[in-house]
Order: C-alpha cells, then sequence, then structure tokens
C-alpha cells in the first residue's frame, strides 16, 4: 500500500512515515498544501492520503475540497487539533472519511489505516500465534497448545495488543490506551491487573512463561 | 402577583390616592370655622343682636320698657315688647346692669339648665363689638353670640345678647363628609383600576423585554438584538440600547473565549502531538537501555494527561459557550454498563472491593456513545476511589418513567453534606487527606464535565451521599427505549459507528 502524507511538522510527518514504513508500506511525505495536492493529483499513485488540517499556504480542508472536486476517490484521513463536533463535521462533510485528533497515539492512527484500507496490515493477520498461544482476532478465540482460554474483554484486548507486537516492550500507557480508548487516565496501574489475570490463564499451567515484565515500564510477550 | 411592578404600583397608587382623601376630609373638616357658612352665621348672629336692640329702642320711644310686676322677681319686659322681640327665633337675652335677665327667648329657656346658666354667666363678660361674634362652647353645642350695650340710663336695660346655635352648620359639613366618605371607596375602586391598567400599559414592554431576553440562551444566539430601541429616549428605549450594548460586549468576549478556544486547540496541541510523537519514536527504538524506557513512559503518561487536561478545559470552554455538542446514535446503554463494570471490577481489584450489576434492563438512548462512556468511567473511578478496602460498588441500570436511570453506588466515605452542593464545580476535590495514597488524584474536572455531558443529553446528574455511609450518582436520560433482546447481536461496548448526515 501506498501512503501520501501531508503534514507541515517534520518531527509528526517523520513519526508517521517511519511508523507506518514499519509496517512494509510506502511512505511519502509533503510538507505544505500545494504539493500535497500536487502529489495526491497524478492518477492512482497512492492508496490513502493522511491530510493535516493546518498547512501553510493552502490549508487542509481546501485541499480537501479540491481533490474530492478532481474525482480523487481514495480515503482520506484527517489529522485535527480541534475536537470540537462542529469541526468534525466540516471535514466530513468535505469529503474526509475519518479523522484522528492530535494528539494521537501511533496505534490509534494505524487503527483507522487499517480501518480505511480494509487491508489489513501484515501483522493484524486475523490469527495472532506465539510459541503455541494463538489469538484469534475474527472468533476472539485464545488457546494455548490447543487448550481454550476464556478472557474478559479488557484481558483480550490487552493480549491482542502484546501479541501485536511480539518481542516488543509496550508501556502501560500506551496499553491502558489501546484497551480504554485513548482519554482515559484511571491515575491507578490497571494494566497489573490484568495482566496478572493473563498470567494465571495463559502462563500460570506452562513452563514457558510468555508474558515478561520490564520494571517502571509495562510489559513485553516474547518466547 | 405582588411581586410585579404593576401590582405594586396599583397598591401604592391606592395609598397614596387613600391618603389624599383622608387628608381632604380631615383639611376640610379642621377648616370649616373659617368657612363662609360661619362667617355668614355670625353676621346673621349680630343683626339678630342688631334686630333686637333696635326694637327696644323704638319701644323705649313710646314708653318705659319694663315693668315690675313682683317685688321678688324684680323688673320684667313689658308683654308688648316680649312678644315684639319673640320674632327672634334664636337665642336672645336682655339683661340689666347686675346681669339678671329681663328677657329670656324661648329657644334659650329650652336649653338644659347648666347650659341656661353658663349663657347667663358668659353674656356678661363678652365684648359688646358689632363688627365679631363669640363663640361660646356649651354640653349641648356651640352658640355664637353678639352683644350690644344699651345705654340709656331711663331703663334698666344693659345688655341685649343674641346668639345662634352651629348646629345647622355642622350638619352641612357632617352631610359633606359622609357623602365624601361614602363616594370615597368608588373613586378607590375607579383610581385603583386606572392605576392596574395604566401600570398595565407601562409594563408590558419591559414584559416583551424579558421574553426577548430570556430567547438568548447561550453563546449562539449571542448576535441577537433587542427590538425597541427607539429614537423616543424613552427609559425602556434606553434600557433597550443598555441592554443590546452589554449583549454585545457579552458576544464579544464570547468571540474571544470561541477564538481562544479555536487557537488553544492549536497552539496546545500541536506542541503535544509533536512531543508525543517523539516519545512514541524514541520507545520504538530497538536500542535503548530500561532506564530510558521508563524516563519515555514516564513522560508519555504525562503527555496523555496533558492532552486530557487540555481536552477538558477545552470542553468546559465550549460548554459555557452553550457549545457543547454531541455525535448522537443509538447507544447500547446495557452493554455500555457491562463495560463500564469489568472496568470497575479492575480498578476495584488491587483493595478487595467488590463490584456488582445489580439489574441492568436492555435499554437504549440517542446520544454520544463516547461521551456518555467517558462520564460513566468517571463515575466508577470516583466510586472506587473514595470507597475503603473491602468495600463495595453497585452500578444498575432500569427505565423510570421513559428514562433510563444508571446509578453508581459505592460504600465509600461519602461526600459531606457541606460539601455535597459544590462537587460539580471545576476543580473541586475531596478533601485529599481521606482519598487513598495511591496514584495522583484526577484534574478535578471530571464531575464537572460529567454534568455538561448529562445536560447535554437533556438528563441529569445528581448525587445522593451521607459522611461515611457511600455515595450514589445517579444518571437519568431522556429518551430510553426497551430493547428486543431476543434476537440481534449486542456489540461489546456499547459503541457504534459514528453516523454523519
Amino acid at each position: 500500500m501506498r501512503i501520501l502524507v501531508i503534514e507541515d511538522d517534520p518531527i509528526v510527518g517523520q513519526f508517521v512515515k517511519r511508523g507506518l514504513e514499519e509496517q512494509n508500506w510506502t511512505v511519502d511525505l509533503e510538507a505544505d498544501g500545494e504539493s500535497g495536492e500536487r502529489a495526491a493529483g497524478q492518477g492512482d499513485t497512492y492508496d490513502l492520503v493522511i491530510l493535516d488540517m493546518r498547512l501553510p499556504g493552502k490549508d487542509g480542508l481546501s485541499v480537501l475540497r479540491t481533490l474530492r472536486s478532481r474525482g480523487f476517490q481514495r480515503p482520506v484521513l484527517v489529522l485535527t487539533a480541534q475536537d470540537a463536533v462542529d469541526a468534525k463535521v466540516q471535514t466530513l462533510r468535505a469529503g474526509a472519511d475519518d479523522y484522528v485528533t492530535k494528539p494521537f497515539a501511533f496505534e490509534e492512527l494505524l487503527a483507522r489505516i487499517e480501518a480505511l484500507s480494509r487491508r489489513p496490515r501484515q501483522l493484524t493477520s486475523p490469527r495472532l500465534e506465539l510459541a503455541g498461544l494463538v489469538v484469534d482476532l475474527d472468533t476472539r478465540e485464545v488457546t494455548r497448545a490447543g487448550a481454550r482460554i476464556e478472557l474478559t474483554p479488557k484481558e483480550f484486548k490487552v493480549l491482542e495488543y502484546l501479541m501485536r507486537h511480539p518481542g516488543r516492550v509496550m508501556s502501560r500507557t500506551l496499553i491502558t490506551e489501546y484497551a480504554w480508548g485513548y482519554h482515559f487516565d484511571p491515575g491507578t496501574n490497571i494494566v497489573d491487573v490484568v495482566i496478572t489475570h493473563l498470567r494465571k490463564k495463559v502462563d500460570a499451567n506452562h513452563d514457558q512463561k510468555l508474558i515478561g515484565t520490564v520494571r517502571g515500564v509495562g510489559y513485553v510477550i516474547k518466547e | 402577583m405582588i411581586g410585579s411592578i404593576r401590582a405594586r404600583v396599583t397598591l401604592l397608587f391606592l395609598l397614596a390616592l387613600l391618603l389624599s382623601v383622608a387628608v381632604f376630609a380631615g383639611g376640610i373638616w379642621i377648616g370649616r370655622k373659617d368657612s363662609a357658612y360661619y362667617r355668614e352665621l355670625q353676621r346673621y348672629v349680630q343683626s339678630q343682636a342688631e334686630l333686637a336692640t333696635r326694637i327696644i329702642m323704638q319701644a323705649e320711644t313710646r314708653g318705659p320698657v319694663t315693668i315690675k310686676r313682683d317685688p321678688l322677681i324684680g323688673e320684667q319686659l313689658m308683654p308688648e315688647l316680649v312678644s315684639a322681640m319673640e320674632v327672634i327665633p334664636d337665642y336672645l337675652l336682655v339683661l340689666d346692669s347686675t346681669g339678671r335677665a329681663l328677657y329670656v327667648s324661648e329657644k334659650a329657656r329650652a336649653l338644659p339648665e347648666a347650659d341656661l346658666s353658663t349663657l347667663l354667666e358668659r353674656a356678661l363678660d363678652i365684648e359688646a363689638d358689632a363688627t365679631r361674634a363669640t363663640l361660646l362652647t356649651l354640653r349641648s353645642g356651640q352658640i355664637f353670640l353678639s352683644a350690644r350695650d344699651e345705654k340709656d340710663p331711663a331703663t334698666s336695660i344693659e345688655r341685649i345678647v343674641a346668639g345662634s346655635s352651629t348646629s345647622t352648620t355642622e350638619e352641612i359639613w357632617r352631610d359633606l363628609l359622609r357623602s365624601m366618605l361614602m363616594l370615597a371607596p368608588v373613586v378607590l375602586l375607579l383610581g385603583g383600576t386606572a392605576a392596574y391598567l395604566i401600570g398595565g400599559v407601562a409594563v408590558r414592554p419591559i414584559g416583551s423585554i424579558i421574553a426577548e431576553l430570556e430567547a438568548i440562551t447561550d453563546g449562539r444566539s449571542l448576535h441577537r438584538r433587542l427590538g425597541g430601541a427607539d429614537a423616543t429616549g424613552d427609559e425602556l428605549s434606553r434600557l433597550t440600547s443598555t441592554l443590546n450594548a452589554m449583549i454585545g460586549r457579552l458576544e464579544n468576549s464570547f468571540g474571544g473565549l470561541r477564538r481562544f478556544t479555536a487557537d488553544a486547540s492549536h497552539e496546545l496541541k500541536t506542541p503535544l502531538t509533536v512531543l508525543r510523537a517523539s516519545i512514541e519514536r524514541a520507545m520504538m527504538a530497538k536500542r535503548g537501555s530500561n532506564e530510558q524506557m521508563e524516563y519515555l513512559e514516564e513522560a508519555l503518561n504525562e503527555v496523555t494527561r496533558m492532552a486530557d487536561l487540555v481536552n477538558s478545559l477545552l470542553s468546559l470552554a465550549r460548554a459555557d459557550e452553550g457549545r457543547f455538542d454531541l455525535v448522537r446514535d443509538v447507544v447500547l446503554l446495557d452493554a455500555m454498563l457491562r463495560d463500564i463494570a469489568e472496568t470497575a471490577t479492575i480498578l476495584g481489584e488491587p483493595n478487595g472491593i467488590e463490584v456488582t450489576v445489580t439489574g441492568c434492563e436492555a435499554l437504549t438512548v440517542e446520544g454520544d456513545a463516547p461521551r456518555l462512556r467517558q462520564l460513566l468511567l468517571n463515575l466508577v473511578e470516583n466510586a472506587i476511589k473514595y470507597t475503603t478496602v473491602g468495600g463495595t460498588v453497585e452500578l444498575a441500570l432500569s427505565a423510570e418513567q421513559g428514562a433510563a436511570v444508571l446509578t453508581v453506588k459505592d460504600s465509600g466515605m461519602g461526600i459531606a453534606a457541606a460539601d455535597l452542593p459544590f462537587i460539580f464545580e471545576r476543580f473541586w476535590r475531596a478533601d485529599r487527606a481521606r482519598s487513598r495514597k495511591s496514584g495522583r488524584g484526577g484534574t478535578g474536572l471530571g464531575l464537572a464535565i460529567s454534568q455538561y455531558i448529562a445536560q447535554a443529553h437533556g438528563g441529569t446528574l445528581t448525587a445522593q451521599s451521607r459522611l461515611g455511609r457511600g455515595s450514589t450518582f445517579t444518571l437519568t436520560l431522556p429518551g430510553a427505549v426497551r430493547r428486543d433482546t431476543s434476537r440481534g447481536e449486542v456489540p461489546r461496548d456499547g459503541s457504534a459507528p459514528i453516523r454523519v448526515a
């Protein structure tokens, strides 16, 4: 999949570009409205456009309207700092398919792209598998060594998140955001409780412990 | 009714009218002695005295006017003269130099004994003056007296005194007063009605100003202005233009707030976005020590907290402006409650707090699912935070009179009655010493935002609490619909995709 990112801030732009490239997608970055519009306008080069609303020169809303009026039909995902309902409705009416409110977690952006492109990224095949632990995203079934494990919805979400990033330390903040949405901060280590449950259900009866703790940071799932 | 200006104006006018009538009547009554009636009576008495004197003088030219019939009684007027004198119907006395009465008219004789002797005593004392009459007060009434001295040495007649009672004149005044008192209620009724009607006319424009002002409810309607500010420059048009100027200033400051809100969204969120992106990138890097990861995690946590705080402040700023908008869709409240209950259970577990769902009807409302979720999470978070180890938290969802009623009941420390009215205010926090040490407190905006969310849905959020016994928060949302649960899949978290018209 080829993605065009129109974002003027170099740090945010590079962050998005590199993050998406890690998903093995081809990403081009444009820093202002006019050049972004030109790049997107060249035929069917891009499968998806990520468009910042506040751009130097031509602003995001105008770029969006121009693209749609020229018959650009691929999905457009808007990045906006405005979370007022009328501002969102305005972008959707102008032809955006979805929006992500700044500041955003990369995982949220990824989830939205995935939903829009209807092309699962490589990591999100319907089955996540690691050392005999299988998480089926379609049926929401979890098994280890063939034995069924019953999980509550939040336990499933946390395990799914760790399984999507095997071998990588996932911080508590990121796990909380993924499992509870992006505006929930209970101020307690709610993730620790869920991990305790998961360990009992996933690791307790096995010699090989898959869930590891990184003190002060978060958790990792690895062989 | 008594509270309205119209009623007060009418009442005050009636009081003023009553006072005027009373002063008028009193003035007439007190001033009656100076009136023409009294002066006329005095002239009449004087002329009677003059007439009697003339009759006697006339009689003197024809011979003696007195006879001595009885040595014991002494001299008396001649019978011819007596009959001549009887033409004068009022009080008439003819006295000799010792003050003895030679003649007493019939009317004077009819006076009570005490009054007659007073009259005879005073008759000698009063000044003989042709120009004025003297008022004598007797028990049976007042009499004007006028005296003439007869200085003819040929007779024993010394003084002639004529008198007339004021009672007839007094009667006239009493009649006048009586008719005034009888007319007073009519006058007051007419006056009151007039005052009420005039008050109504005067107050009606104020009523329409109030109605127009009431229609200007929030930041969105501030562009409106009151009609009726005309060139007449009367009090009402001045009031209208003053109010319009004030609404203008409000509109300006609300406009400023709106610009600030929009600017702050960008100016605060853009650096937060950059910050967050940098932290996440650093965390993704394959190299780096655990220690570095720890710092990055701390920084990430702070950034998310700060982003939440910015969002909360912007939400409240928009709410102040009347722009707390919702993206409405069908919300499955029971599914949402179960999802919230799981989170509450996890939150309560470290402190052995038991979370139970005591009732969960299959209900839907038209609402903003993420906002309602935010509200409920806030309620359970608080419930857990303020409940002591081993306590309980109960969640329930039921329908009451077409409304969905969600309750979050805890067995926690409760809220003091004195604090209860303030818990929905911004930055309000319970005594921090009593809240558990674990974790840091929230922003203090949670309940304020929760209440805005409830109100934006046309619902209410209320709290009942007793110190030491726990609190119950009740969310009521109108327009609840009972869902047929026999068929159809229920989305797990109760949220539905955003629908845009």
